[in-house]
């Protein structure tokens, strides 16, 4: 028996039926629930650390992540062309909720939803590297006065 | 049997009411010119051209590249079973992607899906039918959707990066108009 139990057990909470019920369901409607990232790094309530050292790869990394959910935008949109797979009521009524869902223009759907996260991703990249100039011309500054001869 | 009848008649006529209300406004579509055949909202394509077989990176040409500030080579970049390419710029403040789909009649698809795009516009690209679209009205990509021939389509993507200084929409047109006029002609 697997740990993830057997038929007849009932599906643990946060498990494949809760995770499907999930993705099968149309988005609501209404702002998305969570604060974007780019008002989260740029607000001066929340603190976090990034060795400068490693900056140049975390930027790195939000823009292959930003590209990677353009990627998912652009099968997203494809996706609006899949024809159903045959010619019955249910074929043509799913192949229609998935173009529909994958093409909302509402918050919370999916291709809305993706351009959004690449477009925050790629924002929070700029303004880390900005933060790295900024940090990288302040400490030229403060070394060339360190090394100015004192009178 | 009779009270049935005039229900679903009323059905229907209640559903094709829904059907078709709060649709974006359409530049360039054909207007219905009377109440009984509404005349196709995508033109015909006037003189064909060849996509088919045509490799995506092939494309644009590399004068067309520089002219668009693409100075790093092209990735091949299928989207699900369709053929595609990415060109980026070492700057990060452009990226265009191309697909070509020569099974799909993406236009009247597209069309049909038209009330879910915040930006969508039936328009012309070097004389061919095309549609524009935006999947947000403030986005930084701009998709158009050009056919070539019949169900012969090529999709450019233009995404204005460094937080979107870019109006994206006409370096999408632009790069449009350069692939049309590097097709050749659709030979019957």
């Amino acid at each position: 028996m697997s740990d993830h139990g057997g038929f007849g057990v009932p599906a643990p909470l946060g498990g494949m039926t809760e995770n499907l019920n999930g993705l099968i369901h149309p988005p609501v409607a209404g702002p998305a629930p969570v604060q974007d990232l780019t008002s989260i790094l740029g607000d001066p309530a929340q603190h976090f650390q990034l060795d400068l050292d490693q900056a140049p790869q975390a930027i790195a990394a939000f823009r292959q992540v930003a590209q990677g959910m353009r990627d998912l935008m652009y099968e997203a949109e494809r996706l609006s062309n899949v024809p159903a797979p045959a010619l019955d009521a249910v074929s043509i009524n799913a192949a229609k909720e998935i173009g529909q869902w994958a093409v909302s223009e509402e918050p919370g759907a999916l291709r809305w939803a993706l351009e959004s996260g690449a477009v925050q991703l790629e924002k929070t990249a700029d303004a880390l590297e900005q933060s790295l100039a900024t940090h990288r011309d302040t400490d030229e500054v403060n070394a060339a006065h360190l090394n100015r001869p004192q009178l | 049997m009779c009270r049935v009848a005039v229900v679903l008649a009323l059905a229907g006529v209640l559903a094709g009411c829904s059907a078709r209300g709060a649709q974006p406004t359409t530049q360039g579509t054909a207007q219905a010119s009377s109440a009984s055949a509404p005349a196709d909202p995508i033109p015909p394509v006037r003189e064909p051209k060849n996509l088919a077989g045509a490799s995506p990176c092939q494309l644009l040409t590399p004068a067309q590249l520089a002219d668009n500030q693409m100075d790093l080579p092209a990735k091949t970049k299928s989207v699900l079973d369709a053929a595609g390419c990415e060109w980026d710029n070492k700057a990060h403040t452009r990226e265009i992607r191309l697909y070509v789909d020569t099974t799909n009649d993406v236009l009247h698809n597209v069309y049909a899906q038209r009330a879910t795009f915040p930006v969508f516009e039936v328009t012309q690209v070097g004389g061919h039918p095309a549609i524009r679209t935006k999947n947000n009205e403030a986005g930084t990509t701009c998709f158009f959707n050009v056919a070539a021939a019949e169900r012969q389509t090529f999709v450019v993507g233009f995404t204005s990066l460094r937080q979107g200084l870019e109006e994206p929409c006409g370096p999408a047109r632009s790069i449009a108009e350069d692939v049309m006029a590097n097709l050749p002609p659709l030979k019957s």
